[in-house]
């Protein structure tokens, strides 16, 4: 399937976005400092493409999904969204109530199967909840609608009537994507949608999104920790760290030759599924520096094996290395960094014998 | 060998653990892996018999075989059956968190929130060693600092908390190893971790299992940090397993149909981008409703019909050390 091309629209275009969260302390509750979250963060997304945001936990990843959901409020930046009709609103300046309207294009798929689902409503409920706030009153269209979405991602009609606990987690998490689905999005967050999956059930749902994608021409934003699911998954990648992006491209041209350290030290760590390679990875020592208390500098140069006196002073810009390709870092052109090496695969082929 | 362990619940009875065996080797460490609900931590478990209710050890034996430098002087290089042992008593209880220790998933809610690590860690040691409490004080920041935890005499004083998750299973890796255990059960101690700090991790037990010889017995669900960690490897589905062999040979020569479905629907970094995952069609089935015959038969590609759904497999010799429970290897 051919993918999207730097023609196809931007559907989404994050500029500077930032969410700062204060640091309460004492009986006034007076803000002693702030947590720079999302801190100057920009990208875009193209129409029918995949877009990545990977990174450690507290990178602020998800906090960048939530933003453009509004879910929560950003404290600055904007969010560019190409409507249906063409024309593009900031989500950001908008009001809550005036974002209500555009809500059924913005869909978002949940990491727990087991804590997104209410235990105490049916599936038709549940998928068909989405359509009843939008007004969809009358029950035999409802249930046409859940038919559909239930469908779509592989789930039988005749467990409309059941509750989520009959359903194993896989199960629930197609229940998740059909919920997303029934209102016909344009563009989808899941935020780490496969991490709570075991191994077999995670490439049947990875799968399912790649196809849905295909069929209906959907809009990803994927976040994910995972980088051996977000090489299978993305068209492209953006790495964060500390509330920034450091680097973006292609997941070929990221995983094969990364050129932030951060990323080639994300990409070492990975366990690889070879035990011939074993002992291979060059671990990152330290920890991630608190958003709270940012070092100076480059955040990651505590941690970098290769940083200079410039990089503990001077804080380096994303650059523009090639159309799409961009890094931040001070040593990105003098640095060869080695990504993922290409041992061939282990795995057998299925079925024979 | 042999273990069953079951729960007798009000549904019905649950075998979460249906005449598993494996062994695990001095210096060596047996991999221990499958999807949830396979009974990897549950036959873990059995092993201290710390299975929570209603589960029940209802069948099999559990051999350990002590160091002959035991406190006590007794029993000399000479086997200990420990479902022999009384559940609660003070042998059993020795071996438990001395001579075979356990560390977990989640290092938050195996620390008691209201201690400090050099409490909850001196301890360990005053119990299992019968140490004065400043030898103990002095062990326990030996090992803080041996498990890479900056400023170890200052941990001592803070409460778990205050450090991240990376440093807590640091500071349960400590805990554990401060009693010089033979052997150690890591029930998926990487999985609540980020990789940079997961590789760290990883690192630190084989660094330690260089040091101290113990035989690690390693659980999880994920074949990445399985082939990074173990020697041996046994794959375990619904309570058996169903194939075990050296490492190399498993990835490189899986045997059993679901080990070959579930190396092959590993995402790999390697991978073409966009490509189609091989995945293993349908779901684990529920616990209560277990299929007749060898139990992955409606999900195998390879199904005979009229045997697999009808007899049981048995585990049979594939290859010099490694074998599998299947019947395309019956009489071959």
């Amino acid at each position: 399937m051919q993918r999207p091309g730097p023609d196809a629209p931007k559907i989404l275009e994050i500029r500077s976005l930032k969410k700062h969260f204060p640091i309460l302390k004492g009986f006034l509750r007076r803000a002693s400092g702030t947590v720079r979250a999302v801190d100057d963060v920009s990208f875009h997304i193209r129409q029918g493409e995949t877009l990545s945001l990977v990174g450690e936990s507290g990178c602020g990843k998800t906090t960048t999904a939530r933003c453009i959901l509004r879910a929560i409020e950003p404290t600055g930046g904007e969010i560019l969204f190409r409507t249906r009709d063409g024309t593009v609103v900031d989500l950001a300046k908008l009001k809550q109530s005036a974002i209500r309207p555009l809500r059924s294009s913005l869909q978002m798929i949940f990491q727990d199967p087991f804590a997104s689902l209410n235990p105490r409503m049916t599936l038709l409920d549940i998928v068909g909840e989405p359509l009843y706030v939008n007004g969809l009153r009358s029950r035999r269209d409802r249930e046409d609608r859940v038919a559909d979405a239930l469908t779509q991602v592989g789930m039988r009609t005749e467990y409309m009537s059941r509750y989520p606990h009959a359903f194993s987690g896989g199960q629930r998490q197609r229940i998740g994507i059909a919920r997303a689905l029934v209102l016909n999005p344009q563009l989808i967050v899941a935020d780490e949608p496969v991490s709570a999956l075991d191994v077999s059930v995670k490439a049947q749902v990875l799968n399912l999104l790649m196809d849905l994608q295909d069929r209906l021409g959907l809009t990803y934003l994927f976040v994910s920790h995972d980088l051996s699911v977000v090489n299978q998954i993305s068209d492209r990648v953006a790495v964060m760290y500390i509330g920034k992006i450091v680097e973006t491209g292609t997941p070929g041209e990221l995983f094969a030759s990364p050129k932030h350290p951060y990323t080639a030290a994300l990409i070492s760590a990975l366990p690889k599924p070879n035990p011939r390679t074993r002992g291979t990875s060059v671990a990152l020592t330290g920890e991630v520096a608190s958003p709270a208390n940012p070092p100076s500098g480059c955040y990651f140069h505590p941690r970098c094996p290769f940083a200079m006196d410039k990089c503990r002073v001077e804080r380096p810009n994303l650059t523009e290395l090639s159309p799409g390709r961009t890094v931040a870092c001070h040593r990105a052109n003098e640095l060869t960094l080695s990504g993922v090496q290409n041992v061939p695969p282990t795995s057998p082929i299925v079925g024979s014998r | 060998m042999d273990l069953e362990t079951h729960f007798v619940t009000d549904e019905g009875v649950v075998r979460a653990v249906d005449g598993a065996s494996f062994s695990v080797q001095p210096g060596r460490t047996l991999g221990l892996v499958g999807e949830s609900g396979c009974g990897k931590s549950v036959a873990a478990r059995s092993i201290l018999q710390i299975v929570d209710r209603p589960g029940r050890i209802v069948g099999g034996r559990i051999i350990y075989r002590p160091a002959r430098d035991r406190a006590d002087g007794r029993a000399n290089g000479s086997l200990i059956e420990l479902l022999q042992l009384p559940h609660n008593g003070n042998e059993l209880r020795a071996i438990r968190g001395g001579e075979i220790s356990m560390i977990f998933q989640e290092p938050m809610s195996s620390f008691s929130p209201v201690h400090t690590f050099g409490d909850q860690i001196i301890e360990t040691i005053r119990l299992h060693t019968g140490k004065s409490s400043k030898d103990a004080h002095r062990i326990a920041v030996e090992w803080l600092s041996h498990v890479g935890m900056p400023n170890p005499e200052r941990r001592m004083t803070e409460y778990p908390y205050q450090l991240s998750g990376g440093q807590r299973q640091r500071a349960m890796i400590a805990m554990a190893l401060s009693t010089n255990p033979k052997i150690l059960i890591a029930d998926e101690p990487t999985t609540a971790l980020d990789v940079t700090t997961q590789a760290q991790i990883l690192d630190l037990l084989r660094r330690l299992q260089r040091e101290t010889g113990m035989a690690i017995l390693f659980i999880t669900h994920d074949l990445g940090v399985i082939a990074e960690m173990a020697d041996h490897l046994a794959v375990m589905y619904l309570g058996k397993v169903v194939e075990e062999g050296p490492v190399e040979q498993i990835f490189e020569n899986p045997k059993h149909p679901y080990t070959r479905a579930l190396l092959a629907s590993i995402p790999n970094i390697n991978a073409k981008p966009r490509e189609r995952l091989p995945s293993i069609s349908g779901a684990i089935p529920h616990p209560y409703n277990r299929p007749n015959g060898c139990t992955f038969h409606p999900r195998c590609p390879s199904f005979i019909k009229g045997t697999c759904e009808v007899r049981s497999p048995v585990m049979v010799r594939t290859g010099s050390q490694q074998g599998a429970a299947c019947f395309l290897y019956e009489g071959a």
